[in-house]
């Protein structure tokens, strides 16, 4: 497992995709970053300028959902198109097992996943101090509902490279991938708040408060912070979806024909 | 007795259809083993599920003495596979895709990679990215794949496809000194019946998923001699003069034609023979046969 990781490692760290990536999102954060010095220029008081507590508190509100789709965008990277240009059966040649490859994918998602959201968080708060100053009066309040936010949304992002792991370990299309991802969170959550509101049924909107992106959206709106205990539930949802993802791509995965 | 590497058992793999239909075969080591069918005979299904890539649907099958898929699993990296046209990742050159390989099976030696790339003639190909190779080129960095971590048995689907006259020379080559001096067991399929006639020891041919017949290359040698072909009224009596001339190396086949092995330089004796003795010479011709000819005749004439 720790070779095929590596192995994994050697080659995403020679796509050109993964620099792309962390230099396309570090230039969307620079061009936010601009917006927020555009706005300061129109506050004559300094005391209400935007500081980093501003950026703070976009990123509880925009982070949790934007870090579930970007398990998508890493999943991609990480698996490297593997069904389509047939190189996966030179892994299964050498005898590796089917369960190394697929967790070992996983693996490499995550490692990938953590590590370029560590250097675009560290990219954020760089040009932060830089161009909108220190810390202001609420930096410390504006840390700890960050942090919350992130011990709230790592296991349910978590969740999301498990989906995107077994979807791309078993769909040959990342069109495809990139549906199913989608809809597998989009559709569940609009379909039973649409049975809840037609039909009145009490318990879809209990399941649908068990859905990935429904604890994303209280994390969003400071659910953490406001009461810890919510953390737990955060990782028991996003513990129980990947489980539930990987045991059901591999099921199909374990018994795929390799081309 | 020695153990073969490959043994197969009723092996079967049924999609729609029975791609690979009840096959029962043996390689044994250090044969060099040309696999031969039509396409869509079941050949490389049959290599598939050797390599892991899918599984029987029924039937099993041991390599090197092993079977159940973790034992099958560990006797492949034993094994060195290059299938239909190689493939690897286009954005890394054929230095870091062999490096690619060479870290994911925990192979020693970073030096290993580039006598590789010496070994199959692309040691110069410095940073070019396999995208931008030619055919030729992937088939060689596939070969060498196929030879990382010394294989002890090689599976190679088509290996020869899209090289060059000189490629493939250098291929066979390859092949054999791996065979002569290491023993490596190859179990090899091709279309070129020619290319595979100058490596083979043994074949099998397959049709419809079904084994036709499994035989040693000497066999084929001793069924494909050059013969006298004659074609006459009467078989029995043509068979009862020459055993009377003390000539016996023939073979009577169906349809009033007889085969001699022997006298190939010397027809008008035999015609002359036959002729005197009362028997109708309807043709007599000098008859060479191959494998190509010996498959045909196995497929009862249809075209490879």
């Amino acid at each position: 497992m720790t070779r095929y990781l590596f192995g994994e490692m050697y080659r995403t760290f020679r796509r050109r995709y993964l620099y792309l990536t962390v230099g396309i999102c570090a230039l969307i954060l620079f061009a936010i970053m601009m917006l927020f010095v555009t706005a300061n220029r129109d506050i004559p008081d300094p005391a209400q300028r935007m500081h980093l507590d501003m950026l703070l508190m976009f990123f509880v509100q925009f982070l949790p959902s934007i870090g579930l789709y970007f398990t998508l965008l890493i999943g991609d990277m990480t698996f490297s198109e593997e069904h389509k240009i047939q190189t996966m059966r030179n892994t299964v040649f050498y005898g590796t097992p089917r369960i190394t490859i697929y967790l070992g994918k996983f693996a490499n998602c995550l490692f990938f996943y953590f590590a370029v959201m560590v250097a675009l968080l560290a990219v954020a708060f760089g040009l932060g101090a830089a161009l909108l100053g220190g810390p202001g009066a609420a930096f410390g309040e504006c840390f700890r509902e960050f942090m919350m936010m992130l011990a709230g949304a790592i296991p349910l992002w978590i969740a999301g490279a498990a989906l995107a792991t077994a979807l791309f370990c078993n769909i040959q299309s990342p069109t495809m991938v990139t549906l199913a991802f989608c809809g597998a969170f989009i559709l569940p959550t609009n379909f039973l708040k649409l049975v809840n509101w037609l039909l009145n049924v009490p318990a879809a909107a209990r399941i649908r408060e068990l859905l990935i992106t429904s604890r994303l959206d209280e994390l969003s709106s400071g659910a953490a912070s406001a009461d810890p205990a919510f953390l737990a539930t955060c990782w028991a949802t996003g513990l129980a979806f990947t489980a539930a993802f990987l045991i059901l791509g591999f099921i199909g995965f374990g018994r795929k024909e390799i081309k | 007795m020695e153990e073969p590497i490959f043994a197969s058992h009723q092996l079967t793999k049924r999609y729609r259809d029975l791609a690979v239909d009840h096959i029962t075969l043996e390689i044994k080591p250090g044969q060099i083993f040309g696999l031969v069918g039509k396409n869509g005979a079941g050949k490389t299904t049959l290599i598939r599920m050797i390599t892991g890539q899918t599984f029987p649907t029924s039937g099993d099958f041991t390599l090197f003495g092993q079977s159940g898929e973790a034992n099958l699993n560990k006797m492949r990296r034993r094994i060195g596979c290059m299938v239909e046209t190689p493939s690897f990742f286009p954005y890394l050159s054929a230095q870091e895709n062999l490096e690619f390989y060479r870290i994911q099976r925990g192979i020693p030696g970073r030096e290993t990679v580039n006598t590789l790339l010496r070994q199959v003639g692309l040691a110069d190909t410095g940073k070019k990215k396999f995208k931008n190779f030619s055919l030729g080129m992937k088939q060689r960095l596939g070969l060498a794949l196929a030879l990382l971590g010394n294989p002890d048995f090689l599976v190679l689907d088509e290996p020869i496809n899209g090289l060059d006259p000189m490629g493939i020379v250098e291929f066979r080559d390859v092949l054999l000194q791996l065979n002569r001096e290491h023993g490596t067991t190859i179990l090899i399929s091709s279309h070129i019946l020619s290319e595979l006639a100058n490596l083979a020891t043994d074949y099998a041919f397959v049709d419809s998923g079904r084994l036709l017949e499994q035989i040693s290359a000497a066999e084929i040698r001793a069924k494909c001699r050059d013969c006298l072909e004659i074609a006459i009224n009467n078989a029995p009596q043509a068979a009862a003069i020459l055993e009377n001339a003390g000539i016996t190396d023939f073979e009577v086949l169906p349809g009033s034609t007889i085969r001699l092995y022997s006298h190939i330089d010397d027809p008008q004796t035999i015609s002359g023979l036959l002729v005197n003795g009362g028997v109708a010479l309807l043709s007599i011709n000098t008859h060479t046969s191959n494998l190509e000819d010996y498959f045909l005749n196995l497929m009862g004439g249809k075209q490879a």
